[in-house]
């Protein structure tokens, strides 16, 4: 084998290892908050805290004490393989038809506002949410 | 109808002026000279007042770690500038708590003007401003232009809010309407007649829309974020039906994520609990 062909078998591993790679990890992230993750989920981007201060890195397999380090440098979500992703079971626990009463009643007070607008957005569901853990309480 | 603003302002100031320890002690503080134990004086002499900031010290507001127990160790540790602000706030509220109301439950537009203080506290939190009780103030007073009406004019409230309902608009603007001004103008008017701080007084007016302000837009930006984040969690009512509009502007000049937004609203669940306690109390 000519070092030519050698160097193209190189690049061409390279390059099915990295597609590997993104259909492990790239293709499938979900971006989860800090307090919902669990023992043994894969972060898929690195963390930083607020700061920008490196704190953990892509690939690795989270134990108890990268979740604490998390806490306490103040994260608020990190990105991991959405094949992980736990059910919101806030919102599953309720019935079709009282999440759409819910979500009815909040929408009806938002109609002075753009619901497109990523805030405008995020309140909505953060508001039915909200009003779903009071119901469930 | 057009109705006069500054008689409205100037019968309110008739009736209702600021007590005597908030000037005092908001013109010690600006003597570098002041000692604590002055200003420890000047608390004392308003016992009820003095009680009251102590409860408050100890609340889950500040939640310092040990019990704070004397006045003078809530003057070190909650610092000059910042109880200046929760001396203010408690005697504003002590002032309009008992104006006789008809057309609004008293108790829930308290129960919102302290939700959007809260909420303006946490965001000032988030942006690491120095004063954050500051940002309470402001919050706590947004709509105070609102309660000062609803005792004065309560007829035209009462039409203000009829159309609101059935039209689905927005209070400040049938007020303008109606009316020839807003309640965040009038309730502006009342605070600049009373020397609070240009910055407060300007947040109060710009509130609905921060980026027509020509100063500086962070703390009516604030406040008004956290009026409409009051607003669509429905903690307490100024009688205003719909969730105000998103001045775009405002959320940007903020420079917050989106994603700040579950935990500001999970303390603001907490704080605004203890905030309703102690400063309605």
């Amino acid at each position: 084998m000519t070092k030519f062909s050698k160097g193209i078998t190189v690049l061409v591993d390279i390059f099915r290892s990295s597609v590997e790679f993104f259909k492990q990890y790239g293709s499938n992230m979900a971006k989860i908050k800090v307090k919902q993750l669990e023992i043994g989920m894969t972060i898929t981007a690195d963390v930083c805290d607020p700061n920008g201060r490196f704190l953990l890195g892509k690939g690795c397999v989270l134990e108890e004490k990268h979740l604490k380090a998390l806490h306490a440098w103040g994260v608020i979500n990190v990105e991991i393989n959405g094949d992980e992703m736990p059910d919101d079971s806030l919102i599953t626990d309720l019935s079709p038809e009282v999440y759409n009463a819910l979500e009815e009643q909040v929408s009806s007070r938002f109609i002075h506002n753009d619901m497109s607008h990523p805030f405008i957005k995020e309140l909505s569901n953060e508001s039915i949410r909200f009003f779903a853990e009071r119901l469930k309480e | 109808m057009s109705l006069d603003a500054n008689r409205i302002v100037s019968n309110v100031l008739k009736v209702a002026a600021l007590p005597a320890v908030v000037m005092k002690f908001s013109e010690a503080i600006k003597n570098p000279l002041t000692s604590n134990q002055q200003l420890e004086k000047i608390i004392s002499e308003d016992s009820a007042l003095a009680s009251k900031i102590l409860m408050i010290a100890n609340s889950a507001l500040f939640n310092f770690p040990s019990k704070i127990d004397t006045i003078a160790s809530a003057i070190s540790i909650i610092g000059h500038k910042q109880l200046n602000e929760v001396i203010l706030s408690c005697s504003i509220v002590s002032i309009f708590k008992d104006l006789p109301q008809d057309v609004i439950d008293m108790d829930m537009f308290w129960r919102h003007s302290i939700a959007v203080a809260t909420a303006s506290r946490i965001l000032a939190a988030q942006r690491r401003e120095q004063n954050i009780e500051k940002f309470f103030t402001a919050g706590l007073l947004h709509d105070i232009g609102k309660l000062i009406m609803f005792a004065e004019i309560p007829k035209n409230m009462k039409e203000v809010m009829e159309r609101c309902a059935n039209s689905k608009e927005l209070m400040h603007k049938v007020e303008t309407e109606l009316l020839g001004f807003d309640h965040a103008k009038l309730g502006a008017m009342l605070l600049k007649k009373w020397k609070l701080p240009e910055e407060i007084v300007a947040a109060i007016y710009y509130h609905h829309i921060p980026s027509i302000s020509k100063g500086d837009v962070v703390y009516s930006s604030v406040v008004h974020i956290a009026d409409i984040i009051s607003h669509s969690l429905q903690l307490g009512s100024s009688g205003e039906l719909f969730i105000p509009t998103l001045n775009e502007k405002a959320w940007d000049a903020l420079g917050l994520d989106v994603d700040i937004l579950d935990s500001v609203m999970e303390q603001l669940n907490i704080q605004y609990q203890e905030a309703v306690k102690y400063i309605r109390g």
